[in-house]
């Protein structure tokens, strides 16, 4: 009996669940960088034209075929002007410059598929788009980092207490999870315009992003980043 | 209903119908969209110089001396402008996922073409029962799809999904059919006239009206970050 009404509710729930709208099996293109959480489907309408070899701006021309192409999936970065359809052009960084990549830099981390599996959720994208704020040493407590970014002056946003106590969450989920680190980056994202924090070990950072391509009115607008 | 009744009624819904199969087929390109995105730009630009001031402040605040300012209020001025320019992001405009309303509404719309086209106003009792309960379900269907594809994160349907939505619109139809072979009716309304045209237009313009309602909320919630925003300017000059 119970096995009947088991096969009835996974029925139901594939077919009238609000699940049964998504396609669990899609997997975002490898061209494809999440701008938000990498567990979600959200996918590009349309799809996105090929980019021509060379792009002006102003008067220095660059070679778009020497970058890495990215497009950029979902508005999660829109209050930093990258939005939903955009391309990065990006370049790979390499195993050295992980450690000690800048802040305000816009780039590609990889997912990590075992931390959400963690948090029962499936990795759609092979990769999310972060903006850095600073590395993370393993021995940082939480109040040295926060005393660092006040007065290092790398972001004001954890000066206001609810982002504080986000932070703090996420600095020790993060520290819970990867034991064996050499270095985290904190990073930043936002949902629907909010701030939300997350730290990466510096061995998932693959790309940085240099140009965005954004597609407006049949137009390519392209700005350093 | 007379027969001036049913060609009026006829000309409402194929306007309708056209409109809901495009929402479906036309997704990107659909006029629609285009209004959306066209309203955003001129959202963007109306809010631009609100915009300006906010970033010249925290530009202000960031090389000014006044610790204790840049502490306390270049944060609260950030988080305001990032809410702004999320809110205002063109490419926020996309429609896809409501295509499966299209295509209810657009069926529904059809089907009563067609009855209508063949009957005329001399339509017996079955067809008044089955076009009542099918309108009934539909609508009842449509407004559990929609509070579901509200909370979904894509932005699209996939094509699978979409066809096993199909099916689902199909099962009302025989369930309706049913529903009037074996004299089930749900006997809700007194009469047929009446109900049968609201819901008939509520069904074929609910994609309409979702649109309305979403850019207009759209709208608002841009007011309100603007005027949140430029009460920030003042508390802070």
């Amino acid at each position: 009996m119970s096995k009947i009404l088991k096969s009835i509710k996974s029925w139901g729930a594939d077919w009238f669940s609000v699940g049964s709208w998504e396609d669990k099996y899609w997997h975002a293109p490898a061209n494809s960088v999440a701008a938000g959480d990498p567990a979600h489907g959200v996918q590009t309408s349309r799809d996105s034209d090929c980019l021509p070899p060379v792009i002006n701006i102003g008067n220095e021309p660059v070679k778009t075929y020497e970058f890495h192409q990215f497009n950029v999936d979902g508005s999660s970065m829109s209050p930093e002007r990258i939005s939903n359809g955009d391309t990065l052009l990006c370049s790979v960084v390499s195993q050295e410059d992980r450690g000690s990549i800048p802040s305000g830099q816009y780039v590609i981390v990889k997912a990590d598929k075992d931390y959400y599996a963690k948090k029962h959720k499936e990795v759609r994208f092979d990769h999310k788009l972060r903006r850095t704020v600073t590395l993370v040493g393993k021995q940082e407590s939480f109040e040295q980092l926060v005393a660092r970014l006040e007065s290092e002056e790398l972001e004001d946003s954890v000066l206001l207490d609810c982002n504080r106590t986000a932070l703090k969450e996420k600095f020790e989920e993060s520290h819970r999870y990867y034991e064996d680190f050499d270095s985290m980056m904190l990073s930043v994202t936002y949902r629907e315009g909010q701030i939300r924090y997350s730290f990466h070990p510096s061995s998932l950072i693959e790309y940085k992003a240099v140009y965005v391509v954004s597609p407006k009115k049949g137009m390519n607008n392209t700005r350093k980043l | 209903m007379s027969q001036v009744d049913c060609v009026n009624l006829l000309a409402f819904i194929q306007i309708a119908v056209a409109f809901d199969f495009g929402l479906l087929c036309l997704k990107d390109t659909h006029i629609f969209k285009d209004l959306h995105v066209d309203l955003l730009n001129e959202l963007g630009d109306k809010v631009r110089p609100t915009r300006e001031s906010l970033e010249n402040k925290i530009e202000q605040l960031k090389n000014g001396s006044n610790q204790y300012q840049r502490k306390t209020q270049k944060p609260e001025l950030e988080a305001k402008l990032r809410k702004l320019m999320y809110l205002v992001d063109s490419q926020q405009a996309n429609w896809g996922k409501y295509g499966v309303i299209g295509l209810s509404a657009g069926i529904y719309g059809m089907l009563v073409l067609l009855i209508i086209g063949l009957k005329g106003s001399s339509m017996d009792s079955f067809f008044r029962d089955f076009l009542l309960i099918f309108a009934q379900s539909l609508l009842i269907w449509e407004g559990i799809a929609l509070y579901q594809i509200d909370r979904i994160q894509s932005s699209q349907i996939p094509k699978m999904v979409m066809m096993k939505k199909l099916i689902v619109i199909l099962g009302i139809i025989i369930f309706a059919g049913v529903m009037t072979a074996f004299d089930w009716s749900f006997r809700i309304f007194p009469n047929f006239q009446l109900p049968f045209i609201i819901l008939t237009i509520v069904i074929v313009y609910l994609p309409v009206f979702v649109y309305l309602w979403k850019v207009f909320r759209q709208k608002r919630m841009i007011d309100e970050a603007e005027e949140d925003c430029r009460e920030a300017l003042r508390k802070n000059s």
